[in-house]
C-alpha cells in the first residue's frame, strides 16, 4: 500500500491542507489489524522520517489522514495509529457545495444585520454636534424687539 | 476633489475621436441632446488684463493669419459682414487659406485652423477651441466642414495664475448698486476686488486655475464617433459677440439683408455701429445669450439695447450674462441680468440642478483630466483666497456631487464594505411624505401692525412715548414734519400717553438677530404707526429705519448638522454596521422648546437640518429637524414646539400679570430678573399713578413715566446684554425652559445640538478570524475559497460519496466552521 507522509501545519478546520513537499513515500504499508477507514493502523518500518511527520495520504483509499501516535514495536518496525481527514479528503465536492454562509471571516457580511457575538460595554461614547449656524448666539446676534400694535395701516 | 465630474473622462482612441454614447453619457442629465450635430469646447489658458481702450481700436489691431485648412472649428456670420477691406473694421474678416470665408449662401461660415496673433494684450491669451464633429459628405474641396444646422454652444474658459486673474480685476473698483429694467431691479455687479468676487477657479497640478463657463444646447449626431478638431489656439482675449436677427431696428439697417433665423454664434462688428465689443455669445432662433466682460462705466437701465454697446473702455474681467428673446424649449436664464463669472457658473451649475429637461447648460469638456481638479482653496495660493472663494468653491464641489451623496459622513464610501445583496443598506420606504410647508402668514391685516426694532431702536420709541410732546421738541418736529410731508395742516391735537398705549399689543424680544428675517416679509420704515395713524412715531435717521413685518412668522435657520473638528457634514457613521442604528441614542436639543429623541435609522448617514418657524406675535416657535433624502427631498424627522418670545411690559396694567409669568418662569434661580424688573415697574407705575394722581399736567406725567420707561428700555437692554452673556456661555446642561416666556429661557445653551451616544464594544483584533461576522447569503463554498472563516447552518450534504460518518463528520465541521 502506497503512502505519502507529510508534515503539515494547518489548523485540522482548514479544508485545504497545505502539504508542502512529501517527507517519504512509502509502497510497502499493511494495515494493522481490524480497523475503520476513518481510524486506521498501519504497519511500516521503523524510520525517523515517520516521526517527523504527523499526516499522510493513502493512495489506495484516496483519503488524508492525520496521525494520531506511533506505536514503536520490536523488529524495527511500528504501527501509524491515523484518523481521517474529511475535509481534506473531500476538499472538492465541500467547494462545490451550496450552503447557507451564517457566518465568515471574509467580506461578504452584512454588516446591518446585528451580531450579537461582539463584546458590548455598558458605558457610552458621545459625541456632540451643533448646528453650523448660530442665529441665538449673542456673539452673532443682537435681539430683536417685536412690537405689536393695533391699528397702524398706511393711511391711504 | 470632483474632477471626474466636472471635466468627464472620456474614452479617447488614438485617432482622437470618442463614441458618442460617452459625449453623451457625460452630460448633465438635463442637458438637450438631439441632433444634428456637434460638441465642443473651448480652452484658454490665460485672460487679458485689458482690451485696450476701445474695441474698435482692438479690432482694427487684428491680424488673422497662419489660416489652415484643418476643419476644426467654425463660427457662423453673414456674408454682409464680410468685409474685408475698407475703412470700417470688421471682425468677420477671417478666411482660410483657400480663400474660403465660410461665405456659403450667406449661412454658414466655418472656420478652419485660426490663430489671431498680434493683438495688444497685456497678457498672453490663448483660447484653444475643441469641437468635436461629424465628418460629412459635405466636405469640400477646401477642407471646410459644413454642418447642416446650426448649434447652439459656447463655452469659454479662463486659465490663469491666481496672480493673474487677481491682476485682472485690479482697480476694478467701482461698484454698482443696482440698475433697473422694466421696473425690475436687479443686482448689479459688484466688483470691489477679488478677495470679494473672485472667478470660480478650478487648480489644476501645474498652479494655474481655470475657470469656465458653459452655456450650451448640445447637439449631437445620431450617430457615429466624434473627432476632436485639431486644436486651435486662438489668442485673443473673449470671442466678440455676433448678434443675430436680434434688434431689427439696430441690426438690419447695417446689415441689409440676408439675416437668416439660424442659429449661429459669431462675432461680429456692424458697419458703423459700435457694437457690443468683445462679448461672447451665442444665438438661437431669435434667442441672444451672451457672455462678455463689459466696461465698468456704466450700465444703462436699457439693456440690450443700442446705447448699451457704445461703452468703452478697459474690460476687467467683469462679466454679465443675459439672454433675449426666449422661446420655449428653454431655461429663461436671466433677463438682463449680469453677474460676475463666479455667478454665472454657479446659477449655470444651479439651473442644471432644478431645471428638467430644458437645461441649457451641460458640462464643460476637457481632454486633460489634469486641470479637472477641483481645490477648494488651499495650497500655495490658498492665502490670496478670500472666503467667498471658498465658500463657492464648497458649493460647486457639493452642487457637483450626485443627488445620491446625501451622506457626508467621516467615511469615504469607498471603505463601505461589501454588503450582502440579499440585504439592503438602505432603509426601504414606501408611501408618500408630506414636505415641509414653510408659509408665510400675515399678520399684519388691517388690526394689527408689527414693528421690528433694534435696541437702540425701541429705547427711542421710550423716549418718543414717554416724553412730554411740550417738553420734547425733537419729537413735536418729527411729528409735524411726518404731516408736513403729508402735505396736511400742522399737527396741533391733543397727545394722550394712555391712548397710545391702549394700542399696544405686546413688545417681545427674541434672542436672534433682525438679518435673519427674509427680507420678503418686511419693509423698512421710518415710521411707526399706532392706532387709526394719529400717532406716527418718524423715528430720526440717526437710529436707523425700523422693519414693518409683513407676516407673523419668520423662520431661522441654524443650518446644518456640523462637527467642527472635523469641518465634516452630517450624523456620521461610526461603525459603518448596524452599531450605527442599535445600541445608540441620539438626541437633538433645540433652544426654547427641549429635546426630541432622533430615530438612528433616519439620520445616520444623512444631513440633518434645523430650521425655526417663529410667531413672532405670540413668540411660540416650532422647531423643524429634517434630514434630505435619496432624492435631495426634506423631510422631517422631528418636530418640537417652544416659546422664545420674552414678553416685556410697556404698561403699568400688564406689568403685573407679566411679571408673575416671568417669575413663574424663571423661579428664583433668576430672582435677578425679576427683581430687576419688580423693581423698574414698580417705581414705573408708582410714578405714573403719582403723576395722574396729583392731576398734574401732563408734563409733569411724562416727566415721571419718562424716567421709568427710560429705565425700563435701558433695563430692556442691560437685560439683553445680560441674557447675551449667558447664551454665549452655551450653558449645555442647564435645565431646559421649554415653552418659557421669560428671559430665563435666554439662559439655555443658544445653539441646537445632537448628541450621539453610541456604544462601545470590545472587539478583539481577531474578531472575524475567530468568530466571523454575519452573513446572509447562501452560495457556493467555492467562491470562500482563501477567504478564512466561513460557518455554515444546516449544510446539505447529499450528493457527497463518502461514508455516513464521514458525511456526519464533514455536516458537523461545516456547522463548526472551517477555514477555505
Amino acid at each position: 500500500m502506497l503512502i505519502k507522509f507529510y508534515n503539515v501545519e494547518d489548523d485540522n478546520r482548514v479544508v485545504h491542507k497545505t502539504l508542502g513537499s512529501e517527507v517519504h513515500t512509502i509502497n510497502d504499508a499493511q494495515v494493522y489489524n481490524s480497523v475503520s477507514i476513518m481510524n486506521p493502523q498501519f504497519l511500516i518500518n521503523y524510520s525517523a522520517y515517520v516521526v517527523n511527520s504527523n499526516y499522510l495520504y493513502v493512495q489506495a483509499w484516496n483519503r488524508y489522514y492525520y496521525i494520531t501516535d506511533i506505536t514503536a514495536m520490536a523488529g524495527g518496525r511500528c504501527v501509524v495509529h491515523c484518523r481521517e481527514d474529511v475535509l481534506m479528503s473531500n476538499a472538492e465536492a465541500i467547494d462545490d457545495l451550496n450552503a447557507y454562509v451564517r457566518r465568515t471571516e471574509s467580506s461578504k457580511v452584512n454588516r446591518l444585520v446585528v451580531d450579537s457575538k461582539i463584546p458590548s460595554q455598558a458605558n457610552r461614547h458621545c459625541k456632540t454636534l451643533t448646528f453650523d449656524l448660530h442665529p441665538f448666539n449673542a456673539t452673532d446676534a443682537e435681539p430683536i424687539y417685536f412690537l405689536t400694535v393695533v391699528g397702524g395701516v398706511t393711511s391711504t | 476633489m470632483i474632477s471626474a465630474d466636472f471635466y468627464p473622462t472620456l474614452q479617447t482612441y488614438a485617432d482622437g475621436e470618442i463614441e458618442r454614447t460617452d459625449v453623451i453619457n457625460n452630460l448633465y442629465d438635463n442637458t438637450v441632446v438631439g441632433s444634428p450635430y456637434y460638441l465642443g469646447y473651448i480652452e484658454h489658458d490665460d485672460f487679458p488684463k485689458s482690451f485696450g481702450v476701445s474695441l474698435v481700436d482692438y479690432a482694427r489691431g487684428m491680424t488673422f493669419n497662419n489660416i489652415e485648412s484643418n476643419h476644426s472649428w467654425g463660427y457662423c456670420f453673414n456674408k454682409n459682414v464680410y468685409n474685408t477691406t475698407g475703412t470700417s473694421p470688421n471682425l468677420a474678416v477671417i478666411q482660410d487659406a483657400n480663400g474660403h470665408a465660410g461665405i456659403d449662401g450667406d449661412r454658414y461660415c466655418f472656420l478652419n485652423k485660426i490663430k489671431m496673433a498680434q493683438q495688444n494684450f497685456d497678457n498672453t491669451v490663448t483660447f484653444t477651441m475643441h469641437f468635436m464633429y461629424v465628418p460629412t459628405a459635405d466636405i469640400d474641396d477646401s477642407g471646410t466642414t459644413y454642418f447642416n444646422q446650426g448649434y447652439g454652444f459656447a463655452s469659454a474658459s479662463v486659465t490663469a495664475t491666481i496672480e493673474q486673474i487677481k491682476n485682472m480685476v485690479d482697480g476694478s473698483a467701482d461698484v454698482y448698486a443696482s440698475w433697473t429694467r422694466n421696473n425690475i431691479t436687479y443686482p448689479a455687479l459688484k466688483y470691489a476686488d477679488f478677495n470679494e468676487y473672485g472667478l470660480a477657479l478650478v487648480q489644476s497640478n501645474d498652479g494655474t486655475m481655470t475657470a469656465a463657463i458653459c452655456i450650451s444646447q448640445v447637439n449631437i449626431g445620431d450617430s457615429g464617433r466624434y473627432s476632436y478638431g485639431t486644436s486651435t489656439n486662438v489668442r485673443c482675449s473673449v470671442l466678440p459677440f455676433f448678434e443675430h436677427d436680434y434688434d431689427d431696428k439696430h441690426i438690419l439697417a447695417a446689415q441689409g439683408t440676408g439675416y437668416v433665423d439660424d442659429p449661429t454664434i459669431a462675432w461680429y462688428q456692424s458697419l458703423g455701429i459700435i457694437r457690443p465689443h468683445t462679448n461672447f455669445g451665442m444665438t438661437y432662433d431669435n434667442q441672444l445669450y451672451m457672455f462678455a466682460p463689459y466696461p465698468y462705466d456704466i450700465l444703462t437701465d436699457d439693456l440690450p439695447t443700442y446705447n448699451l454697446y457704445q461703452r468703452s473702455g478697459l474690460v476687467k474681467g467683469q462679466y454679465f450674462l443675459q439672454y433675449y428673446a426666449v422661446y420655449s424649449g428653454y431655461v429663461a436664464m436671466y433677463a438682463y441680468a449680469h453677474y460676475d463669472l463666479k455667478d454665472i457658473y454657479t446659477m449655470m451649475l444651479y439651473y442644471h440642478k432644478i431645471y428638467t429637461g430644458t437645461s441649457v447648460f451641460s458640462k464643460s469638456y476637457s481632454t486633460d483630466i489634469s486641470v479637472a481638479t477641483f481645490n477648494d482653496h488651499d495650497g500655495a495660493t490658498g492665502d490670496r483666497l478670500s472666503d467667498d472663494y471658498a465658500n463657492i468653491a464648497d458649493q460647486l464641489r457639493d452642487w457637483q456631487q450626485p443627488d445620491t451623496d446625501i451622506a457626508v459622513n467621516e467615511y469615504d464610501p469607498a471603505d463601505k464594505p461589501e454588503y450582502d445583496p440579499s440585504g439592503d443598506d438602505e432603509d426601504e420606504e414606501s408611501g408618500t411624505r408630506i414636505p415641509n410647508q414653510f408659509r408665510y402668514f400675515t399678520g399684519a391685516n388691517n388690526f394689527i401692525s408689527q414693528y421690528a426694532m433694534k435696541a437702540s431702536q425701541i429705547q427711542t420709541f421710550g423716549q418718543m412715548l414717554w416724553n412730554s410732546w411740550a417738553d420734547s421738541q425733537t419729537f413735536v418736529d418729527a411729528v409735524n414734519n411726518f404731516w408736513i410731508a403729508l402735505n396736511i395742516e400742522e399737527f396741533t391735537g391733543s397727545f394722550d400717553i394712555s391712548s397710545v398705549m391702549n394700542f399696544i399689543v405686546s413688545l417681545k424680544v427674541f434672542p436672534f438677530n433682525i438679518t435673519h428675517f427674509e427680507t420678503s416679509i418686511f419693509t423698512l420704515t421710518d415710521t411707526l404707526r399706532i392706532g387709526r395713524g394719529t400717532f406716527p412715531f418718524l423715528f430720526p435717521s440717526e437710529v436707523g429705519n425700523i422693519i414693518k413685518v409683513l407676516s407673523n412668522i419668520v423662520y431661522v435657520d441654524c443650518g446644518l448638522i456640523h462637527d467642527p473638528t472635523t469641518g465634516q457634514y452630517g450624523i456620521p457613521r461610526k461603525f459603518n454596521d448596524f452599531r450605527d442604528y442599535t445600541n445608540v441614542s441620539i438626541t437633538c436639543f433645540c433652544p426654547y422648546c427641549g429635546t426630541v429623541e432622533l430615530n438612528p435609522g433616519d439620520v445616520v448617514g444623512r444631513q440633518l437640518s434645523c430650521k425655526y418657524a417663529v410667531d413672532l406675535q405670540s413668540g411660540e416657535c416650532l422647531c423643524l429637524i429634517t434630514v434630505a433624502d435619496s432624492t435631495g427631498d426634506l423631510y422631517n424627522v422631528a418636530a418640537i414646539s417652544g416659546n422664545m418670545g420674552a414678553e416685556i411690559p410697556v404698561s403699568a396694567t400688564n406689568s403685573g400679570l407679566i411679571q408673575s409669568r416671568r417669575l413663574s418662569d424663571a423661579g428664583n434661580a433668576l430672582g435677578l430678573f425679576g427683581g430687576m424688573f419688580t423693581e423698574n415697574m414698580s417705581m414705573g407705575s408708582n410714578t405714573f399713578a403719582r403723576a395722574k394722581d396729583s392731576q398734574s399736567s401732563i408734563g409733569a406725567i411724562a416727566s415721571a413715566t419718562s424716567q421709568a420707561a427710560g429705565n425700563l428700555f435701558k433695563d430692556i437692554k442691560q437685560t439683553s446684554n445680560f441674557a447675551a452673556n449667558m447664551l454665549s456661555r452655551g450653558a449645555i446642561g442647564c435645565p431646559i425652559m421649554q415653552g418659557g416666556s421669560g428671559f430665563a429661557a435666554f439662559s439655555q445653551a443658544d445653539t441646537p445640538y445632537v448628541q450621539i451616544r453610541y456604544g462601545i464594544y470590545s472587539e478583539p483584533a481577531n474578531y472575524s478570524h475567530s468568530v466571523g461576522r454575519i452573513s446572509t447569503k447562501s452560495d457556493t463554498l467555492s467562491n470562500y475559497k482563501d477567504s478564512g472563516l466561513v460557518i455554515c447552518e444546516n449544510v446539505d450534504v447529499s450528493g457527497f460519496t463518502c461514508h455516513e460518518d464521514e458525511r456526519s463528520e464533514i455536516k458537523a465541521l461545516l456547522e463548526s466552521g472551517v477555514y477555505l
